[in-house]
């Protein structure tokens, strides 16, 4: 089976790279960003089964991210990462499409679980 | 709405901007460590007796948890500093180091701009008694209204210079107005009558907006008493 191909955003880059460290180390490739204008770059010029985001990050932030990309690339599937201390924000990015989301700092058995539910949705 | 109703209200509100965003980074911090653990639980997962765990790797990531530990404990430092602003409504402050905390306060407001900052302090150190929450509220408001009134990417003055009398605070930006933030710019004289200071909105010769706050070296009575009340 091909190993899953995951887009990890996120403006803190010690968070997004030693995530991606620790995804590596469960078999999945992985590509890191640290802005949302890279994402969808990136989306243009790679293939990912999910992407996960950050939700809150300067410029272009995750639920627009999400908006552009998903526009070019239904198929895609989102997992949003918040901050925040309530639900709402998450819910949000559900209603806007989004497979998941969780909040930081997130369990990566549970980030797991939501990449692998989303690519056999 | 009254006037002391709106004062309570905005300083609520930046009190819960403030709060807010320094929760947020310090909930950042919290991420980076749980991560950086949790490599190193992976780390000792996969070891076995012919691939022992990396010692010079858990060096590394244990520097990286004590660096982010630091700044954790720099944010808690001056989110505390910043809550104690409301404890005395008059007291004697130390401008430049008031002016310090804000940049950190507005960091992430200005990261979400993109915006880059230059700063302009005195050696020489001044001393103003005032009040440091309005104070601190007046400044930071400033710096709202620049980020605001321009687009990304845009250069952000703060300069702190002694006048007679008192102190100035320049919030300057270098780019063209978009827009105004025509609510805060009406309020914010209001915060610095309360200061015994005045504001001065100066358009710059490309089209920015430079905000400059006049304060006494000491709050005039009035004002005291009022913000006593």
């Amino acid at each position: 089976m091909a190993p899953l191909r995951v887009l990890l955003i996120d403006d803190e880059e010690e968070l997004v790279s030693t995530l991606a460290e620790r995804l590596m180390l469960r078999g999945i490739e992985v590509e890191v960003g640290t802005s949302g204008a890279y994402a969808i770059e990136c989306v243009q010029e790679k293939k990912f089964d999910v992407v996960v985001l950050d939700m809150k990050m300067p410029g272009i932030g995750g639920l627009e991210v999400m908006r552009r990309i998903r526009r070019e690339q239904p198929g895609i599937k989102f997992i949003l990462m918040t901050g925040r201390g309530s639900l709402e924000e998450g819910e949000e990015g559900m209603q806007e499409g989004a497979f998941a989301y969780l909040l930081k700092p997130i369990n990566i058995e549970d980030l797991m679980e939501k990449m692998m539910e989303a690519v056999r949705v | 709405m009254s006037e002391e109703k709106l004062l309570r209200e905005k300083g609520l509100a930046f009190f819960g901007s403030v709060t807010a965003s320094f929760s947020h980074e310090i909930n950042n911090v919290m991420a980076i460590i749980a991560e950086l653990s949790g490599l190193m639980e992976d780390l000792l997962r996969v070891a076995d007796q012919e691939h022992p765990p990396p010692l010079e790797r858990f060096k590394g990531i244990s520097e990286r948890i004590g660096a982010q530990v630091k700044r954790g404990e720099q944010m808690i430092k001056r989110l505390n500093r910043f809550a104690h602003t409301m404890d005395e409504p008059v007291k004697t402050i130390d401008a430049t180091h008031l002016l310090e905390d804000l940049v950190a306060l507005s960091e992430r407001p200005r990261t979400r701009r993109r915006a880059r900052l230059e700063t302009r302090f005195p050696e020489e150190t001044i001393l103003l008694v005032s009040n440091p929450f309005l104070l601190q509220q007046a400044i930071f408001s400033c710096i709202e209204l620049v980020l605001a009134a321009s687009r990304d990417n845009q250069l952000l003055r703060l300069i702190l210079e002694k006048q007679d009398g008192g102190a100035r605070i320049t919030v300057s930006g270098e780019d063209p107005i978009v827009k105004t933030d025509e609510a805060a710019l009406s309020f914010l004289p209001m915060l610095m009558q309360e200061l015994g200071g005045k504001v001065e909105v100066i358009s710059t010769g490309n089209g920015g907006l430079s905000l400059v706050l006049s304060l006494p070296y000491s709050i005039p009575g009035d004002s005291k008493n009022h913000i006593k009340k």
